[in-house]
């Protein structure tokens, strides 16, 4: 798929932005602050129902305006056009249509039109908290299946009543041992079926990384990629070996929750769930947030998004539409250019913002088709391609 | 903006913490209002005041009733061994909208709910638990969500030992819907739950 126009108003510092875009690549540049990025969060906001950089739509609108809108058109693999209009009022929830005026939910947006994001914060992947890996692998599934999207809320909201009900017996408020039995029951029903199905993701996914990381690094380092649901190396691997199956990760479960039964009515909080899951990444054996030097972390990174969109290309049969915001804060000159070159040749629809032109000028050489756009106090404008005229 | 009167601005403030009413629409209402004729207000005032007063809730299921027990619970029609357990008084328009149903209802008022402090003792279970003795049947018509869920689940645990037979309304395809069209998590929901045919 591609996205051929997108129309904005009223995010961040962008009045109303109408861009055009090259089915390949197109780099927007402008200084810090000038709304490149804004422009990645809008198509974001129209393919994934939400901004990479907040969660707050309030944050996204315009200073001293109240709402903000888009509209963007998407042309499918197939070449149905399709378009979704999204519209945020402050205090309001989030309306999202399609063309027919047909309201959407967030959940039924999110993997319609696949997109890929490479951002600067994301290094985190790799020596963040787990949350951020999480996200990563949350991200991908809930691309490609509804039904994990689905039992994810559904255990959020069962996490988040479960702990106002621990909170609530800690105070002593209340008495409800029997109620927060079932509460458990329900919150170890749907964790299974998380675990279940990160594991199996990962099963899928950690040969795809590796091959990433090879072809990336020409080189023999080697990295891998792991889930460790639990805290204990041997039911994970027990549980791998079982292929997830419903009964042992079951098994386990409930024996975690009987552990933490005591402790979890003083805090007044789950301790133990998909909740607090992580997944380890390895280079050469060792633990990557350990060993891993600047450079090589950035091949993990880049090797991580290359799998994720080898992964959403192979699962989704259309092909997602790749975001890589400030490119140059994470990535040299060769990295880029080797990124750009596979991508390209993978015949992908591909944004890029950066500070200066010049920095890409080098290797644009190697492009036949791309577009670029200034951007400056968010407005965008497009400019003619250089080397043509050049040549 | 604000209006020189002060009634009016209450007027305005009271109206607009209607539900689905914003101050917008409240203004166009309370304007509407002041250009009614004297017997328009005389009635709607009344009917607002009598609609605290007479409506209360049948002492059995517990919808809004004039009459107590109200005439669904009252009528020699129905069956009362079979008792249709549902959150809300909406909930019990919507299946009599059906005209097939022919048991009674219990509501809820209401499903558990920690976040929004709806705990047990706030739902009309203890009173359910009292009409389950003579009943044969219960039907759980909760909302689909892990709190009416949950609610059936705490519910069914209470009653586990009475001579009774628990059923819970279908979840599935909506009717006119293609299944190519159905929503994923629907569609697993209808396959996970299918009927035997015969």
């Amino acid at each position: 798929m591609h996205i051929n126009q997108i129309f904005f108003e009223n995010i961040r510092n962008h009045r109303q932005t109408k861009i055009s875009f090259e089915p390949s690549l197109n780099i927007f540049f402008g200084p810090n602050g000038s709304g490149k990025t804004s422009i990645l969060e809008a198509i974001s906001i129209g393919t994934f129902s939400k901004s990479f950089v907040t969660k707050f739509d309030q944050n996204i609108v315009r200073n001293s305006t109240d709402y903000y809108a888009l509209e963007i058109s998407v042309e499918r693999e197939n070449h149905t056009p399709a378009t979704i209009y999204v519209n945020y009022t402050i205090g309001k929830p989030k309306v999202i249509r399609e063309e027919n005026g047909q309201a959407l939910t967030s959940q039924s947006l999110i993997g319609r039109f696949p997109t890929v994001i490479l951002a600067p914060d994301m290094r985190g992947i790799i020596f963040g908290s787990p949350s951020f890996r999480r996200e990563f692998v949350d991200r991908i599934i809930a691309q490609t299946d509804k039904v994990y999207l689905n039992k994810l809320y559904e255990f959020r909201r069962i996490l988040k009543q479960r702990n106002k009900l621990l909170l609530e017996i800690s105070k002593g408020n209340y008495v409800g041992f029997d109620l927060l039995h079932i509460w458990t029951q329900k919150l170890i029903e749907t964790s299974v079926f998380i675990i279940k199905t990160r594991g199996n993701f990962v099963i899928k996914f950690a040969p795809i990384f590796e091959k990433c990381f090879t072809e990336l690094t020409n080189s023999n380092e080697f990295a891998s990629f792991f889930y460790s649901p639990f805290n204990n190396n041997e039911i994970n691997a027990e549980l791998l070996q079982a292929n997830y199956s419903d009964e042992i990760i079951n098994l386990h479960l409930r024996s975690e929750f009987e552990k933490n039964a005591k402790r979890e009515l003083e805090r007044g909080q789950t301790l133990f769930g998909p909740h607090r899951d992580d997944f380890t990444i390895l280079l050469n054996n060792s633990t990557a947030s350990c060993v891993a030097s600047q450079g090589q972390s950035k091949s993990i990174l880049v090797a991580l998004k290359y799998a994720e969109i080898n992964y959403l290309k192979n699962s989704k049969q259309t092909k997602p539409v790749v975001l890589l915001d400030d490119i140059f804060s994470e990535l040299d000159l060769n990295r880029v250019n080797q990124v750009l070159n596979i991508l390209n040749n993978l015949n992908l629809q591909l944004f890029i913002t950066l500070t200066e032109i010049d920095l890409i000028k080098p290797i644009l050489i190697n492009f036949e088709t791309y577009s670029l756009f200034k951007v400056e106090n968010g407005i965008v404008s497009k400019l003619d391609l250089f080397h043509k005229s050049k040549v | 903006m604000k209006f020189s009167s002060k009634t009016i601005e209450e007027m305005i403030d009271i109206l607009s913490t209607l539900p689905t009413i914003g101050r917008k629409s409240a203004q166009r209402l309370t304007l509407f209002l002041l250009r009614q004729p004297e017997e328009f207000i005389q009635k709607f005032s009344e009917t607002l005041v009598k609609l605290k007063k007479d409506i209360k809730l049948c002492s059995l299921c517990f919808n809004f009733t004039e009459t107590d027990p109200c005439p669904i619970c009252s009528s020699p029609e129905r069956n009362k061994e079979l008792i249709c357990v549902v959150e809300q008084p909406d909930d019990v328009l919507a299946i009599e909208k059906t005209n097939q149903y022919k048991g009674v209802y219990h509501v809820l008022h209401g499903a558990i709910n920690h976040l929004d402090g709806i705990s047990v003792s706030k739902l009309k279970i203890s009173e359910l638990l009292q009409r389950a003795k003579t009943a044969k049947e219960i039907i759980f018509a909760l909302n689909p969500s892990v709190e009416g869920e949950v609610t059936i689940h705490y519910i069914v645990s209470l009653l586990k030992n009475y001579p009774i037979k628990l059923t819970r309304i279908a979840r599935g395809l909506p009717i006119g819907i293609e299944i190519q069209y159905a929503d994923d998590a629907t569609l697993l929901n209808a396959i996970e739950n299918r009927t035997e045919i015969k």
